[in-house]
Parts: C-alpha cells; sequence; structure tokens
C-alpha cells in the first residue's frame, strides 16, 4: 500500500489529466475553464493557465512538451505556450445539437476529436478549427475517447458497449468490437497498445495495428475499471478502479503491461479516482475532485 | 405503418365525400387531407435521457423478467411503439434493462434485462419488479434503447410517480433527479390484484423521430 507522497489541492474539480512529454509533470483540466500544469516534485505549487471560461472537456500538448491544447464545453480549442502569463490562441468550434461527453487531443496536439451524447463525433484541426466529420458514428453517448500516437488512428467508445478504431484522416473505420458492457476507459501505449477496460471489470490490451485483442486481465467483483494511464516506456499500467455496488468506493493499482502481475497497490483512502496519468517513469499522479494526488512506485 | 396511415386517409376522403368534413371553399382533397394530418402529427418524441453504464449487448427476447421470489412490487410495464404522426412502428426493437429490488443491476448475467421485437401491432409488454433505487441515482427508473428501421435510435427511461423522491408531487419534484430530462417520462401507477399479492402496472408509450 502506497500514501501519497504530494497532494495539490486545486479551486475546481479537475475533469481531465495527461502527462506532459519529456518532463515530469501533468496538465490537469478543471471545470472552470482552468489547466493546472503540476508535477509532485513541485510540492504544493502550480502553473495556473485559463485558456477557456468553460468547463474543460480535454487537455493535450504538442509533440516537445511546450505547448498546451484543450478544448472545453463552450467549444473552444485553445493553444496555449506552457509558460507563466501565457496567452491562449483560441478558436471556436460546432460542437453539434447534442451536449459534449468526452474528447480527447491528438499526441502531437494538432487534432481533437469530441463525442457527444447521441453518439456523434466531430473531429477539428486545433489551430484553424477546420472540422473533419468522420464516417463513423455511435448511437448512445460517448463514453471515451483517446488517439493513437504516431498516427491519425482514433477509439471510440460508446455507452451501447462498443469500441470502434477509426482513422481521423480518412474517417474510414479499421474495426468496431461489440464489448457486452460499456468501456470507462480507453488509453495508448507509446507503442500504439490499446488498453481498454469499464463496466465489465476487465482490462484487454488490443495489438497496435490489427487491433485483435491480446490478453486479458479481470479485476475481482465489484471492481469496475474507470481509469487508465500507461508509463511513459510502456511497461506499466495504472489503474483506477470503482466499487459498482456504491459508484463510491475506489483505489488504484499498477501492474506490469506484459505479466499482468501487480506492481503495487495504491491506497486512495477508498476514494474512487477518474484520471490518471504518469508522472516521469515512477510517480503515479490521480486526480480526486479538486485534488491531485501522487504516489511513487517502485518496480520490482 | 403506411397501410395505417392509408386507412386514416381512406375514412377521410370518405369524410369529405359524405360531406361529414367541411373544408373551405378553394381546398381540394389535397389541401384538406395535408391540413387533416399536420394537425395530427403533433405527437411529441418521447424524451431523450442517456444511455447511462450499464447497457448491455444481446440480452435474452423475454417479456418476463422476473423470478419467483423476487422481492419487490410486482410490475407491468406496457406500451406502443408509434411515429409521431401515431402510425404504429412495424419492426422496432425495444431493449429494457433495470436495477433490482436492491437497486443493483446484474453486471455478470442477464437478470432485469430483455430485449422486446413489438411486431406489426407495435405493442411491447415486460414483466418485472418495481426498480430499486441505485446509489448514484435519485429516482427509480427503467432504462430503454429503442431502435426501428427508418428512425432514429431512442435512448430514454421510465419513472414512476409514486417514487417517494417525489414526495407524491412529480410535476414539483421531478426535477430532484438531474438525469430526469422531462416530466412526460414520469409515469403514473395503477394498482390491481389483492391487497397481500398486488401488482403496479404502467403505461409507457414510445413515441420515434424519423431519422
Amino acid at each position: 500500500m502506497r500514501t501519497p507522497m504530494v497532494t495539490l489541492t486545486l479551486p475546481v474539480d479537475v475533469t481531465s489529466l495527461i502527462a506532459v512529454p519529456r518532463s515530469p509533470r501533468v496538465a490537469a483540466g478543471l471545470a472552470d475553464g482552468h489547466v493546472a500544469i503540476w508535477s509532485p516534485n513541485e510540492g504544493a505549487t502550480s502553473l495556473l493557465l485559463r485558456p477557456h471560461t468553460a468547463r474543460v472537456l480535454a487537455v493535450g500538448t504538442s509533440a516537445d512538451g511546450t505547448e498546451l491544447v484543450s478544448v472545453a464545453g463552450d467549444g473552444t480549442i485553445a493553444r496555449t505556450p506552457i509558460a507563466p502569463g501565457a496567452t491562449p490562441a483560441s478558436v471556436t468550434v460546432d460542437l453539434g445539437p447534442a451536449p459534449p461527453r468526452a474528447a480527447a487531443c491528438s499526441a502531437e496536439g494538432s487534432r481533437v476529436v469530441i463525442g457527444g451524447e447521441k453518439g456523434e463525433l466531430r473531429v477539428f484541426d486545433s489551430r484553424t478549427g477546420a472540422r473533419t466529420t468522420p464516417a463513423v458514428a455511435h448511437r448512445a453517448e460517448l463514453m471515451a475517447l483517446a488517439f493513437q500516437p504516431g498516427s491519425s488512428v482514433v477509439a471510440s467508445a460508446s455507452a451501447e458497449a462498443d469500441l470502434s478504431l477509426w482513422d481521423a484522416a480518412s474517417g474510414r473505420e479499421i474495426r468496431r468490437i461489440d464489448c457486452g458492457l460499456s468501456l470507462w476507459a480507453l488509453e495508448f501505449s507509446p507503442d500504439g497498445t490499446l488498453a481498454a477496460g469499464g463496466v465489465a471489470r476487465r482490462l484487454t490490451l488490443y495489438a497496435a495495428k490489427a487491433f485483435e485483442p491480446t490478453s486479458n486481465m479481470t479485476l475481482e467483483a465489484p471492481n469496475m475499471i474507470v481509469s487508465l494511464a500507461w508509463s511513459p516506456d510502456g511497461r506499466l499500467l495504472a489503474i483506477g478502479h470503482i466499487d459498482s455496488d456504491t459508484l463510491r468506493k475506489g483505489g488504484v493499482r499498477v501492474v506490469d503491461a506484459s505479466s499482468r502481475a501487480v506492481v503495487t497497490t495504491i491506497d486512495t483512502g477508498g476514494s474512487p479516482t477518474f484520471g490518471l496519468a504518469f508522472s516521469g517513469a515512477d510517480t503515479v499522479v490521480g486526480a480526486f475532485g479538486r485534488e491531485l494526488r501522487g504516489w511513487s512506485v517502485t518496480r520490482g | 405503418m403506411p397501410q395505417r396511415e392509408w386507412s386514416r386517409r381512406d375514412v377521410l376522403r370518405q369524410c369529405l365525400t359524405a360531406g361529414a368534413l367541411v373544408v373551405p371553399a378553394g381546398w381540394g382533397e389535397a389541401e384538406a387531407l395535408h391540413a387533416w394530418f399536420e394537425v395530427q402529427k403533433n405527437l411529441a418524441p418521447t424524451a431523450h435521457c442517456e444511455m447511462g453504464p450499464f447497457y448491455k449487448t444481446h440480452a435474452p427476447a423475454q417479456s418476463m423478467m422476473r423470478t419467483p421470489g423476487d422481492r419487490g412490487l410486482h410490475l407491468t410495464v406496457a406500451g406502443r411503439v408509434i411515429s409521431v404522426h401515431g402510425d404504429v412502428i412495424d419492426g422496432a426493437r425495444v431493449e429494457v434493462w433495470q436495477a433490482d429490488d436492491g437497486g443493483l443491476y446484474d453486471l455478470d448475467g442477464f437478470k432485469y434485462r430483455a430485449t422486446l421485437e413489438p411486431g406489426a401491432s407495435g405493442d411491447y409488454k415486460f414483466e418485472s419488479v418495481m426498480p430499486g433505487h441505485y446509489p448514484a441515482r435519485v429516482a427509480r427508473h427503467v432504462h430503454y434503447f429503442v431502435t426501428a428501421p427508418g428512425y432514429q435510435p431512442l435512448t430514454t427511461q421510465l419513472y414512476f410517480a409514486t417514487d417517494e423522491v417525489f414526495e407524491g408531487n412529480p410535476d414539483r419534484h421531478y426535477t430532484k433527479d438531474p438525469l430526469i430530462t422531462s416530466r412526460s417520462l414520469v409515469r403514473p401507477v395503477t394498482l390491481a390484484g389483492r391487497p397481500d399479492a398486488p401488482l403496479g402496472s404502467v403505461e409507457f408509450e414510445l413515441v420515434l423521430e424519423k431519422a
């Protein structure tokens, strides 16, 4: 069991969380439009940027990690240098008639995908706001979205318990998978392996190109998977889980992605986390309401 | 569906011919029929609600979802699948799922999950129990996912006017559950049977829009 090495308390709830590449920092989108840039090494201080005035749906960065890309519920997409006092460059896009439910930024920050309450998907250029509408759509609210690093492939999961892999450049669907129960979390590893988990309590890894399932790991009942994060080297996978009977209790465990052996179990005080990210190679950061908590992970 | 619509048109034509329906001078049959059906298409589509996380694919075709000994008020839910014009929709598929009396969803099996195919009549019906309060939700509810060729998919939820969270006044209190998107989704419950073995029944019509 691990206790948090450090905690950062923010003004409002965290809505999205990613690792900033080539640095030990994470970027946390907030419910009021701010984005906090933080490293557990920095203790209780963070860089607070204000790219939006509405709830942040997703955050990403440029490939070198110097520029923040973010999208908010009011349809603004912003690119903001990660520096004190930086001014965002924003475009406003049409999110469509249904409220947005999920969003993701591509690994190098050039594209943003947004999914709505009725299953519609829209892809936007993050600089110009130009829109491409993929041929792919779902029939129910989007649960999770993720871009594959180094490609234009998107993974999208809806409440109809389906998972679609499709190309954001062409709109072409590569594969659609009936998952039986809904997915809550989708995360690509640095080499493009997709990790997917949700209500079925099962973590499934899909191969980078064909997206065939390569391995499964099942959590004991009643733990459902609600959040996932890969370590930068792709060897570790942090899994956030929640109790399906109460939807209140939860925790985090870190597993070896190859063997699925548990590397460590993190004591979150019984709280579930809906956002996870690695800070550097050996620190896991989780979002808990207004708090970011970081734990060191000792590899075996 | 077209059969029913033409039947009503035929009746209207007869009414025009027989003088049972009088229209303004200058109106032809086409104008009269158009005006009549425009007035008739005032059914509001059933309000959309989110699907939520507990939908499960491949629910069995079964109208009896409860088993002997199940806890909770026995409940019959019935209705029709129709268009905004009031026409029966043939070929609809109605998937329903709900929590048990204790408020828990079956994630491992298919208890309280069903796929119903109303067929040409558009009528659907299932036997269940009153769903319990799921911990993360305010009101008791049954989930629906309705699909039909040529129509927009409908995800919605049925709520019960008897739910204690509405304090006997759903008009005033239905917004206590932020996921209830319309008062029209909260339906009255009719009790029948014996006092020691009551059976609740609810009617819930499903109105779909063209794709």
